[in-house]
């Protein structure tokens, strides 16, 4: 039987919070009980055997019998009355919302022209519409475009989104986003892995954008709406890490460029 | 593509887009799983008890304060489901055979497998309450304090109960000759 305060050190030992004296006065008892050094010996290496402990793969329908069982209507947004009526409400919306979406829809066309047309060595100029991945999703049941990655940001006087799309070796990052404050907006990626060929506001305003080596960076006040453009370097894509500062880091997401079955996850 | 923190991937779901969640159970199915099977050892209750966590997860995404991190939320119906499991029949079995990951060969595994095995045969032996926080500590690698939230109890007690647990688990491996040199 081992004294509870000799057994209490053992403990206190394998967790790394006993102090040098009271680790001399463990050496130099379990120095003389066979018994007690066996259990120390063992529970020492308790983490490292739990940690063998085979990682079992999860049935390969659990996913699916998950998702069968619960209701995917649960937490629905009201659907809109049908397809045409959601692009009419467009035109009954207050006049700044107007602007919103026709600048979007002019991006979406503005996308596709760009690229196809742009020629980057012959690359671009084969550009085939069936290459665009999947992350622009038109007619959902709503009836409304949206893009499947788009990604929505509502942190502290500071609301947004940021969506990406690839088409071919073209990557365009849409960003929208609302600041009382002055902030900071930073794209990260490694270098060379991406090319940044130019970018375009809704509302024309200085922002002291930066290239920089493996990213670029700017200032943001107020709403504005950007499209930024890259050019894969990496055939197989890369990730590119946006990040909103303020003094601090206040919010960051990873933005994977790759395309096709090439794409993460 | 975009990855999204488990918060924004939460908002979604609320906003009513599913494929949200989707990418939540593709992002903890396996460790879930992996955990309540270390805590039933128990193939066929561990997958129920993973489906049942996730729907009560989505059942419950409301009540969620981002101020939590969703893992800690989402462990925390698992140990709890994993006690209502356990309450409704006695676990004091054996761990199935067909345990063993679908994805290696029974060849493969032979030696670890042994192992991996006696060691969760002696894990078993304790207490469901002193398994618990052996798992949550090593096999999930969890701070006590991450424990003590989990299973609501004060950090010290977490501390406590390892410390009993580390020596029953000690014990036992000891009596079977699951020793150092297995």
């Amino acid at each position: 039987m081992i004294d509870q305060h000799y057994m209490d050190l053992i403990n206190r030992k394998i967790d790394g919070t006993i102090t040098d004296r009271e680790n001399a006065e463990l050496e130099e008892y379990l120095a003389g009980e066979g018994e007690a050094r066996r259990l120390y010996d063992e529970m020492e290496r308790l983490p490292d055997l739990i940690r063998q402990l085979d990682i079992a793969d999860p049935p390969r329908d659990l996913k699916q019998r998950i998702l069968e069982s619960v209701d995917p209507k649960r937490y629905k947004s009201p659907p809109s009355r049908n397809r045409l009526s959601g692009i009419r409400g467009i035109f009954h919306r207050p006049a700044a919302l107007r602007y919103v979406y026709s600048f979007a829809a002019g991006l979406l066309i503005g996308i596709a022209v760009y690229a196809v047309s742009v020629d980057n060595g012959g690359r671009r100029g084969n550009l085939d519409p069936r290459d665009v991945s999947g992350t622009i999703v038109i007619g959902g049941e709503t009836g409304d475009f949206r893009t499947a990655d788009r990604n929505r940001f509502e942190l502290e006087g500071i609301a947004g989104s940021i969506e990406s799309a690839v088409a071919g070796d073209v990557v365009l990052i849409r960003l929208s986003v609302m600041s009382a404050k002055q902030i900071e907006l930073a794209f990260e990626y490694e270098p060379g892995a991406l090319n940044f060929h130019g970018y375009r506001q809704r509302v024309a305003q200085s922002n002291s954008l930066e290239i920089i080596p493996g990213g670029l960076q700017m200032k943001h006040q107020g709403e504005n709406e950007y499209m930024f453009v890259f050019e894969n370097g990496a055939p197989s894509g890369t990730t590119v890490v946006f990040k909103i500062h303020s003094g601090e880091l206040l919010y960051n997401c990873r933005i994977k460029t790759a395309t096709g079955d090439s794409k993460g996850r | 593509m975009i990855e999204c923190e488990d918060k924004t991937l939460v908002r979604q779901c609320l906003g009513g887009d599913t494929s949200a969640f989707a990418i939540l159970i593709d992002r903890y199915q396996r460790p879930l799983f992996n955990t309540a099977l270390r805590m039933t050892g128990d193939y066929e209750e561990a997958r129920d008890i993973t489906q049942s966590v996730f729907m009560k997860v989505y059942q419950k995404l409301e009540t969620y304060k981002p101020e939590h991190k969703f893992f800690s939320w989402i462990y925390r119906m698992l140990v709890n489901e994993s006690i209502n499991f356990l309450n409704q029949r006695d676990r004091a079995q054996v761990l199935d055979p067909g345990l063993i990951s679908e994805s290696k060969t029974p060849a493969d595994h032979h030696q670890a497998a042994r192992l991996s095995d006696r060691i969760q045969d002696a894990l078993l032996e304790l207490q469901f309450d002193y398994r618990m926080v052996v798992l949550l500590r090593y096999f999930n690698d969890m701070s006590y304090k991450e424990i003590g939230y989990l299973i609501s109890v004060p950090e010290k007690t977490v501390k406590s109960r390892l410390y009993t647990a580390r020596r029953l688990l000690a014990e036992i491996l000891l009596e079977r000759g699951i020793v150092s040199h297995d």
